[in-house]
C-alpha cells in the first residue's frame, strides 16, 4: 500500500448513525403490526396484550384482551394462558411460542415506549411487573381522521412537521384545511405555550402524534397516505407532509358520534 | 372478513421482512463507515500501518487494542506501536480507537468482521488489516495478480458471506469473452487463486457491497430477487489498454 495520505472519510457517520437507527426503529414498528396481524387472525377485537419481561428478550404472555367496551369500562379477556386449554402453544391459527419471541424482542427495546405503544398496566397492582401493549389501529390514517373530526367535524386534511431525532421522530402539528377550502393553522404550543387556540387538548395530541410518528416510521404506510408539501416561511425544523382524511358526506350521521 | 385478516397478517409479514433487510444494510453501512474512519484517523496519525491487532472479548463485545504494525515489501512485518506498552500517544486517542472499532465489530455477523483474520502466532489473537483507500482497484489487483485479462468478477452474497463464482476474460477490443471456472468446493488444482486470496476479495467484495456509493458504481446486480449475484466490473488499467 502506498498511498500514505489521509484517506478521506467521504461518509457523514452521525447521518449513517442516524439512519442506522431510524432503520431500527421501523423494524420494531414492522415487528409489532406483524405481531398485531397475526394475533387478530386468531381473535378480530384484541386490542391489548398483558405481557412481563423477566430479562431482556424473555417475556411472558399473560393474556389478550379486547378493547373497552361501550357502557362498561373494563376489557374482555380473549385468551389466558391457563384458562383451560391444554396446549399452551397454540391458540387457534396463533403460535404463541413465536408470538412471545417477538413480544421479546420488541419489549427489549426501550424506543416503544416513545410510540405509545407500551403503557403501564391499568391495574395498579401490576404496574411493575406488567406492560399493557398497544395493538396498534387496524388503519392508522382512518384512526387519525376520526380523532381530528371528533374536535373539529369537517376537518379535510392535516399538515403536520416531521423530524427524526436521535432515538425518534418529533411531529409537529402545522394546518388544518377544513371543507371549503378554509384552513386553520395549529399554534405551536412550544412557542406560544399560553395559548387557548390550540383545536385540541394536550393528551389528543400525544395520541395524534404517536399514530402520525409511525405513518411516517413505515415507508409503506408513508407513501400511501403522506404527501409531502412545499414549506412556507417557517423557523422550525423538518419537513411538512400532508395527510389527506378519507371523504366523508358532509351531513353524515357519524358526527353523531361521540 | 377472514380473508382481509388473512391478507393484512401477509402484509404485516412482507413489510416485517422488508424492514429487517432495511435493517440490515442500514447496520453494515454504519459498520463499514466507522470502520473506515478509524482507518483514515489510524493512518493519519502512523501512515505505514497495514494492520493492526487486537483482542476480542465476546463476553461483552469490546475490544482490546494490542498494537499497530505495518508490512514492508519483503513481507516482514514491523512494529509500529504497541498500544498495551506505551499507550500514551498525543496523535492518537486510543481509548476512542477501541470504543469505535468496539462499535464496528459489535454484531458477530457485522460486515466490518470481513477485515478481520485470526492471527497465525499464539498471543495476538486477531488482526484487522485496514482497508485500502480504493477497494475496488486493490481487488482489481489482487484478481489480475492471477489471471491478469480479468475484466469482470461474478460473486455471489448469502448472508454474511461472499463467494467468487467466476473470472470473465472481456477484451475490448476483439470482442470476444472468455470465463474462467470458479473455484472449486475442494479448491483443488483448478481453483482460480490460492485460499488466502480468496478470502480477500471475498472480504472486499463484502464491503463494497456494503457501502450504498461503491455498489451503485461497481455492482450490478444480476438474477430475479431470490438470487443473490451480481457482477463486479474491474477497472481498466494502463496494462490493460494495448495499441498505442
Amino acid at each position: 500500500m502506498n498511498d500514505k495520505q489521509l484517506r478521506p472519510t467521504e461518509l457523514p457517520i452521525p447521518e449513517l448513525a442516524a439512519a442506522y437507527v431510524q432503520a431500527g426503529e421501523t423494524l420494531f414498528l414492522a415487528l409489532h403490526d406483524d405481531i398485531a396481524a397475526r394475533v387478530r387472525l386468531a381473535h378480530p377485537e384484541a386490542a391489548y396484550l398483558e405481557v412481563s419481561l423477566h430479562t431482556p428478550g424473555d417475556a411472558e404472555l399473560h393474556g389478550i384482551w379486547s378493547a373497552q367496551e361501550p357502557g362498561r369500562d373494563t376489557c374482555r379477556l380473549l385468551y389466558g394462558p391457563h384458562n383451560g386449554a391444554s396446549d399452551d402453544w397454540q391458540d387457534g391459527p396463533l403460535d404463541l411460542d413465536e408470538l412471545v419471541e417477538d413480544l421479546g424482542r420488541i419489549l427489549s427495546h426501550s424506543l416503544l415506549q416513545r410510540w405509545g405503544v407500551v403503557q403501564p398496566h391499568p391495574l395498579y397492582e401490576h404496574r411493575n411487573r406488567r406492560r399493557w401493549v398497544v395493538l396498534p389501529p387496524a388503519d392508522r390514517a382512518a384512526t387519525v381522521a376520526e380523532i381530528v373530526r371528533r374536535h373539529i367535524p369537517d376537518a379535510e386534511s392535516l399538515i403536520c412537521r416531521f423530524e427524526a431525532d436521535h432515538g425518534g421522530i418529533a411531529v409537529g402539528f402545522e394546518q388544518l384545511t377544513l371543507s371549503g377550502g378554509k384552513t386553520v393553522s395549529i399554534p405551536c404550543p412550544r412557542c406560544l405555550p399560553e395559548t387557548d387556540d390550540s383545536p385540541w387538548p394536550h393528551d389528543v395530541s400525544h395520541e395524534l402524534a404517536h399514530l402520525l410518528g409511525q405513518l411516517y416510521a413505515l415507508p409503506h404506510l408513508r407513501s400511501r397516505h403522506l404527501t409531502p408539501c412545499a414549506d412556507f416561511t417557517s423557523d422550525h425544523e423538518g419537513h411538512l407532509w400532508q395527510l389527506v382524511f378519507p371523504y366523508r358526506e358532509p351531513d353524515s350521521t357519524e358526527a353523531t358520534r361521540s | 372478513m377472514t380473508n382481509t385478516a388473512a391478507s393484512r397478517t401477509a402484509t404485516a409479514l412482507r413489510h416485517r421482512k422488508l424492514a429487517v433487510d432495511a435493517f440490515n444494510e442500514a447496520h453494515a453501512h454504519y459498520e463499514i463507515a466507522v470502520l473506515d474512519h478509524v482507518a483514515a484517523l489510524i493512518v493519519e496519525a502512523y501512515p505505514e500501518t497495514t494492520h493492526l491487532t487486537f483482542d476480542h472479548s465476546p463476553h461483552d463485545r469490546t475490544i482490546q487494542l494490542h498494537a499497530l504494525w505495518t508490512t514492508h515489501h519483503s513481507g516482514t512485518e514491523e512494529l509500529l506501536l504497541d498500544v498495551r506498552q506505551d499507550g500514551n500517544t498525543a496523535a492518537l486517542d486510543l481509548d476512542e480507537l477501541a470504543d469505535d472499532l468496539s462499535d464496528a465489530l459489535a454484531g458477530l455477523h457485522s460486515a466490518a468482521w470481513s477485515t478481520v483474520r485470526p492471527d497465525p502466532r499464539p498471543d495476538r489473537r486477531w488482526v484487522l488489516d485496514l482497508p485500502p483507500a480504493d477497494r475496488v482497484a486493490r481487488l482489481a489487483e489482487l484478481v489480475r495478480a492471477h489471471h491478469p485479462e480479468a475484466g469482470l468478477v461474478t460473486v455471489e452474497f448469502s448472508g454474511d458471506k461472499c463467494r467468487v463464482l467466476n473470472v470473465t476474460h472481456a477484451d475490448v477490443t476483439e470482442l470476444s469473452i472468455d470465463l474462467i471456472a470458479g473455484p472449486t468446493p475442494s479448491g483443488g488444482e483448478d481453483s482460480l487463486w490460492p485460499k488466502e486470496t480468496e478470502r480477500q476479495i471475498s472480504a472486499l467484495a463484502l464491503q463494497i457491497q456494503a457501502l450504498p456509493h461503491l455498489r451503485a458504481q461497481h455492482l450490478v446486480r444480476v438474477g430475479g430477487p431470490a438470487t443473490h449475484t451480481a457482477l463486479l466490473l474491474l477497472p481498466l488499467t494502463q496494462t490493460n489498454t494495448r495499441g498505442e
